[in-house]
């Protein structure tokens, strides 16, 4: 019985460091390949910012409006944050080669998922990013448009402008990572169906007369032609 | 793209087929509207009288006719005789259709192409639309190019004291701090140019460029100016309503959108802080007219404060924290309290030009944004001269002009270094 016992415990001390032996040498070369990755990544992240800075990335991103974005959600300048993306992308490629050197079949099946899903996630956040700025783009030129016209309420056809290019980005983002499609178009043709007609029964009942106002200032001419009309030239 | 093969085939033999010329004049239609038909004669005649024995060319570009290329003015000039006067040499009429509208740039950029083929040694451009003696006019945008070696020559007009309220307000006041050339107007439809300064103009690339959108002729005033051509204004009298009623946004994207282009792109002239220099005028140098006008104003200041409200965030990313602060001010006034001071006026141009230069948003939107802002100043101005005389009304234009000048430094500070905006 005693010897059962001390052979059992010599038998699970043995795997145990075999086990360890194997696993050691595998998780020294892990945490090298970390350790380059992070090496690699930095290097590239400064090449990276050094290249935007000298293609003017920043000035481009103020012209479109995304540098106002970006401050809005509390990130860095554009150039900071290509940099660090590529920082993370590149380190994190390094991160998921040094697990896999584990050797961990779940984990790796896991990993291969994972990998497998990045250049989705990558072009869905590129969708989002490229929809935010045409939202915000598109929403300011009908602002400025609504506003220079004389136009009642700017501000709620410009966010309407916003919400709709929103929500078709959003849509498509969840498409391209395959978050069910099937359910997000049918939300989405509910959603942009149902606030379309709620504008058209809203300006259609409770706008009529101001839709007819809009209609005359633009169809009809002004006949009694009492105000004289300043040029500006 | 070639200025040669940017005109038509049809076009080109026609400017090959009158060989050099003397002098070329221009006319633009859309679809032989207007009064070219009556026009195209006085014309003529304000030709005939004073270059007899010059070779004349006369280019009629009509836009959207449905004619065939001998339009109206063709058929109802009399093609060289006019007034009981006859032209010794040659004198052609050219014509050009196109289908759309052809727009200002498009107008002078055919002009100066067919003067740098003709060799052409001065010309003018004709608004179709001008009222008064039009051969008076002709004449006085030509003769000081062709006998006294100017290169530019622009209009003077005489104004109702309300009208033109964007040349007094912005553009002459800029052309006048920044270039040194007091030229009261920068943008107008009706200029004559020589045959060096188009082949000047002709030679840079900006044809190429849509950042002027519609401000070509501003352009050309700001090239003769910024290189050292000779310029001159001369008075051609009251300007037709008719043809200056542009819609206000639209005058203003292309008037301070083309002027700001302007500045950025003569950058390294003005910054050196040209010298102010007197220029050339013939004729009164200003005429203002109190002739009666009926000016919905209020709805001006209605859509001042509508605007500053609805376009707070976008403002406060153009302009400096206080410059904002003190417009949302203003726009919380009553009407009768409300007034948009010189000293805030010329801030808040010198910040949008900056702001311009800086690309701190897309531009043709900046440039929209400064509508709401020139209908409050117009609202102010009106309020303030309601019941000035002509020379009062030009007396405030000194003031103006004397506040664009203190706060130069200003301008020059914020357009070599980027503001923070207010958000």
């Amino acid at each position: 019985m005693k010897d059962m016992i001390v052979h059992a415990f010599q038998q699970a001390y043995e795997n145990f460091t075999r086990r360890l032996a194997e696993f050691l040498p595998r998780f020294l070369v892990m945490l090298i390949i970390i350790a380059i990755g992070a090496l690699v990544a930095y290097v590239l992240k400064n090449v990276v910012r050094a290249v935007l800075r000298i293609a003017k990335v920043d000035k481009v991103s103020d012209q479109a409006g995304a540098s106002r974005l970006l401050r809005k959600a509390d990130l860095p300048a554009m150039t900071e944050l290509l940099s660090r993306a590529i920082f993370w992308f590149v380190w994190l490629g390094f991160i998921i080669i040094g697990v896999s050197v584990l050797e961990i079949t779940s984990l790796q099946q896991q990993i291969t998922s994972l990998i497998g899903l990045l250049p989705q996630i990558f072009v869905a956040f590129l969708i989002l990013f490229v929809g935010m700025l045409a939202a915000n783009f598109f929403s300011r030129a009908v602002l400025l448009a609504g506003v220079n016209a004389g136009l009642p309420s700017p501000r709620v056809f410009s966010e309407t402008i916003r919400f709709v290019i929103a929500l078709f980005i959003i849509s498509m983002a969840l498409e391209q990572i395959g978050l069910g499609r099937e359910t997000i178009l049918i939300a989405f043709s509910l959603v942009f169906g149902a606030l379309m007609m709620g504008l058209a029964i809203a300006f259609g009942l409770g706008g009529r007369h101001l839709a007819r106002r809009i209609l005359e200032k633009h169809f009809v001419h002004n006949e009694k032609g009492s105000e004289d009309e300043l040029s500006p030239l | 793209m070639s200025e040669e093969s940017f005109l038509s085939d049809d076009f080109l033999s026609q400017l090959i087929s009158v060989g050099d010329v003397d002098l070329l004049v221009g006319i633009s239609s859309h679809n032989g509207q207007g009064k070219v038909g009556q026009f195209a004669p006085a014309v003529e005649e304000g030709l005939l009288r004073n270059f007899r024995r010059e070779r004349i060319a006369l280019v009629h570009m009509d836009a959207g006719s449905k004619n065939e290329t001998e339009g109206p003015v063709l058929t109802e000039s009399a093609m060289g005789k006019q007034g009981g006067i006859e032209s010794l040499r040659t004198l052609r009429w050219i014509t050009t259709n196109s289908e759309t509208a052809a727009s200002p740039d498009t107008i002078l950029r055919t002009m100066v192409t067919a003067a740098d083929l003709l060799h052409a040694k001065a010309c003018a451009v004709i608004a179709p639309s001008a009222e008064g003696a039009i051969p008076a006019r002709v004449e006085s945008l030509l003769l000081p190019i062709y006998r006294e070696n100017y290169d530019f020559v622009a209009p003077l007009y005489a104004h109702q004291k309300y009208d033109a309220l964007l040349t007094r307000n912005l553009l002459y006041p800029i052309c006048r701090t920044l270039y040194g050339k007091p030229l009261r107007e920068l943008r107008a439809a009706e200029f004559g140019f020589s045959g060096r300064l188009a082949a000047h103009c002709l030679a840079r690339g900006e044809w190429q460029n849509d950042g002027w959108r519609g401000g070509a002729e501003m352009w050309m005033a700001i090239t003769a100016i910024s290189n050292s051509f000779r310029c001159a204004q001369t008075y051609l009298g009251e300007k037709s309503r008719a043809a200056s009623n542009a819609g206000v946004v639209e005058a203003i994207r292309r008037t301070v959108g083309g002027l700001f282009w302007c500045l950025e792109s003569t950058q390294s002239f003005w910054l050196k802080g040209a010298a102010a220099e007197p220029l050339h005028t013939i004729g009164p140098e200003h005429q203002l007219t109190n002739k009666a006008l009926r000016v919905e104003r209020k709805k001006l200041f209605q859509m001042y404060r509508s605007g500053i409200a609805d376009l707070s965030q976008i403002l406060a990313s153009i302009l400096d924290a206080g410059t904002c602060a003190e417009l949302v001010r203003l726009a919380a006034l009553e009407e009768n309290a409300f007034q948009l001071s010189n000293s805030l006026w010329v801030r808040t141009i010198y910040e949008f030009a900056a702001a311009y230069h800086h690309s701190v948003i897309n531009r043709d939107h900046l440039v929209q944004a400064f509508v709401p802002i020139y209908r409050g100043r117009v609202y102010s101005v009106l309020a303030e001269h309601r019941s000035a005389d002509p020379d009062e009304v030009e007396a405030d234009q000194e003031n103006l002009c004397r506040e664009f000048e203190t706060q130069k430094d200003f301008f020059f500070e914020r357009w070599k270094t980027k503001g923070q905006g207010a958000s």
